[in-house]
């Protein structure tokens, strides 16, 4: 488990319609990292901005969240129990990102500054949007 | 990490305990994604309130990666709500 529930959170749900370029400063100083996610339906073609994180040296890191297709309308660790015509694995848990999308999603160091550039205007299969929480 | 020691049923719309460290989330249906919010205690003691949507379970493996059915939010809550009833099961975590 990467996430350790000693952090206390932040949360910051962006508001603006992420068709453009967002900016976002935590309001706390001293943070240990953040989690960024957004949630879209099982149906749609997902969103992938791109973030890139401002670190307290003025380093930039750029990485696209690639958000996985309906997979993180979930949040944080997420677990499946299979049951049904898959019976031998009835007794399965297990963690269920794929495409490293949830360890991109998760910054365990200290930030200064989010910016969030949106890859393609939000759709209707949007169930929520974009959510930083900042930990500390 | 720190692991847990102590889980305790958590009904929707109750206030949760004020010592809890966390939630996790349970949905026990074959057809229906649960909708629910969950509110969560910020470092400054507001609140937020966050939409969220947990899979169902599904009979194929390959749907493992879209289609989970438990979820844990690793942080204080004051409360949680099942906003479609779809019989979500929640639990504190101490």
């Amino acid at each position: 488990m990467i996430i350790d529930y000693n952090y206390k959170p932040y949360v910051h749900i962006v508001t603006a319609a992420p068709a453009a370029t967002l900016e976002y400063t935590p309001p706390f100083k001293n943070n240990k990292g953040f989690i960024f996610f957004v949630g879209v339906d099982n149906l749609s073609t997902g969103y992938y901005p791109t973030i890139t994180l401002t670190t307290p040296d003025g380093a930039g890191i750029t990485f696209s969240s690639k958000l996985e297709t309906g997979s993180f309308g979930d949040m944080f660790m997420q677990f499946k129990r299979d049951v049904g015509a898959n019976t031998s694995r009835s007794n399965d848990i297990a963690m269920v990102r794929g495409n490293n999308s949830f360890n991109s999603s998760f910054f365990p160091f200290t930030y200064e500054k989010i910016t969030i550039t949106a890859d393609a205007a939000p759709g209707t299969s949007w169930l929520s949007a974009p959510v930083i929480i900042t930990l500390y | 990490m720190r692991l847990y020691k102590k889980i305790k049923s958590l009904e929707t719309g109750i206030a949760a305990s004020k010592n809890n460290k966390g939630i996790l989330l349970f949905n026990p249906t074959e057809t229906f994604p649960a909708e629910y919010t969950v509110d969560i205690i910020n470092v400054d003691k507001t609140i937020t309130t966050l939409d969220l949507t947990l899979n169902q379970v599904s009979a194929n493996a390959v749907s493992l990666a879209t289609n989970p059915n438990y979820a844990l939010i690793p942080f204080r809550i004051s409360s949680w709500t099942d906003t479609n009833a779809t019989g979500l099961k929640a639990y504190e975590l101490f």
